[in-house]
């Protein structure tokens, strides 16, 4: 995005905001339309086709409405939008299990090639797992992306449970920390 | 766009109502401050009076009068940060939390201090009936929960860093206000004001951490 559209949408939000906060219903509106197609993509940018996103978009904007009276309008918005909206991402990926068209394999008890074939495709079409150590990128896509569940993925990958849910909380805890160094 | 997305827009614009002072913290940290000193200062009444000539003291001894206002600004600004915490303004709580825990920490350094030199001479004057550190952690406490209620109308985002904050400013008033009340000797400082008043910070941090998620 070129720095001149950055600004243009910063200084727009941030005046339809100020105008939200005197209760100016349309000005809201087109916020949260605007905003909702930016998490939208910025979403899809980092975690894929993932069928939580829709999900995740009003659950960021029902963040945000409920936390509105914490903007401060001498800041900028797009910092506290963004904040507020990768929290949201996080908690609402730790608490669902979610599914990917393209990953049909969790039926299957022991994987074929083509299996990991197809899962390294999706784990290297997103730029948001590269970060992630193997071990710790596993348990995130065979839980978040396959829709396994804890226990389907520990006995797909041979491992105790336990260690599944460790490096799953691991795992999304270093997504939050790469969320928030990106804001 | 999703027809769900467009109705939930339509819906939470019509909720929308006038926000008088957004994003400030200052009003209501002032509030907790001020309802935290009185509520401790009548609390600690409650069990007993305080030392005969303790406030004097501050004049005619300058290390307690230092030590007391390092107490008294480590106590206002892990409140003050504790509900900054409480709006998302990008910056972690590890960040916002560093500056009053170091202050907190020259304060309890004054009275390591004090095992050399103290600030007043040791004395069993204002020993009170009642354990104090019993007291000092149950004065601490309703300051505590009030701030976290307050705190839970903001936004925090990591709620057991914000409640930890809380909890050691809650716990660090009654273990001050106490230097004042009760008998002024370096070891029962520790063991009875401190230790008590500085375990509210982890009970704030797990009282915080399950009651202010969103």
């Amino acid at each position: 995005m070129s720095s001149d559209k950055y600004q243009q949408d910063e200084q727009r939000w941030r005046q339809l905001m100020i105008e939200s906060l005197r209760g100016e219903q349309p000005p809201y509106e087109q916020l949260l339309d605007e905003i909702g197609n930016v998490l939208d993509g910025y979403l899809r940018l980092r975690f894929g086709q993932l069928d939580v996103i829709e999900d995740c978009v009003q659950e960021c904007l029902i963040a945000i409405h409920q936390a509105k009276h914490t903007y401060n309008p001498k800041r900028a918005f797009r910092p506290w939008m963004f904040t507020i909206a990768k929290h949201r991402t996080i908690d609402i990926l730790r608490q669902r299990s979610s599914r990917i068209k393209l990953v049909e394999l969790a039926e299957n008890k022991y994987p074929s090639q083509s299996d990991l074939e197809n899962i390294n495709g999706v784990i290297d079409g997103l730029r948001i797992l590269q970060s992630l150590k193997t071990n710790h990128r596993e348990a995130v896509v065979l839980t978040k992306y396959a829709g396994m569940t804890t226990l389907e993925a520990a006995s797909w990958l041979g491992v105790s449970e336990s260690a599944i849910k460790s490096r799953l909380r691991k795992g999304l805890h270093i997504l939050r920390k790469q969320l928030e160094s990106e804001a | 766009m999703d027809k769900q997305r467009a109705q939930l827009i339509k819906n939470l614009s019509q909720d929308l109502e006038v926000i008088s002072s957004p994003g400030q913290t200052l009003n209501i940290t002032i509030l907790w401050l001020m309802i935290n000193f009185s509520l401790t200062v009548l609390l600690t009444l409650a069990t007993g009076p305080f030392r005969t000539g303790s406030f004097d003291q501050l004049q005619t001894h300058p290390q307690f009068f230092i030590e007391s206002l390092v107490g008294m600004a480590a106590i206002i600004l892990l409140a003050t940060f504790s509900f900054k915490s409480g709006l998302p303004t990008g910056r972690t709580v590890l960040k916002i939390g560093l500056t009053p825990c170091v202050l907190l920490l020259i304060w309890i350094s004054f009275y390591f201090y004090g095992f050399l030199e103290p600030a007043l001479p040791a004395s069993m004057e204002g020993k009170r009936e009642i354990h104090c550190n019993l007291t000092t952690l149950l004065i601490g406490l309703p300051s505590l929960l009030l701030g976290l209620f307050m705190l839970r109308r903001l936004w925090p985002l990591d709620p057991a860093w914000s409640g930890l904050l809380l909890g050691l400013a809650a716990g660090a008033t009654p273990a001050l206000i106490m230097q004042f009340a009760c008998m002024y000797s370096i070891e029962h400082i520790f063991q009875h004001h401190l230790l008590p008043g500085l375990l509210l910070g982890p009970i704030g941090m797990i009282i915080g951490k399950y009651s202010l998620k969103k």
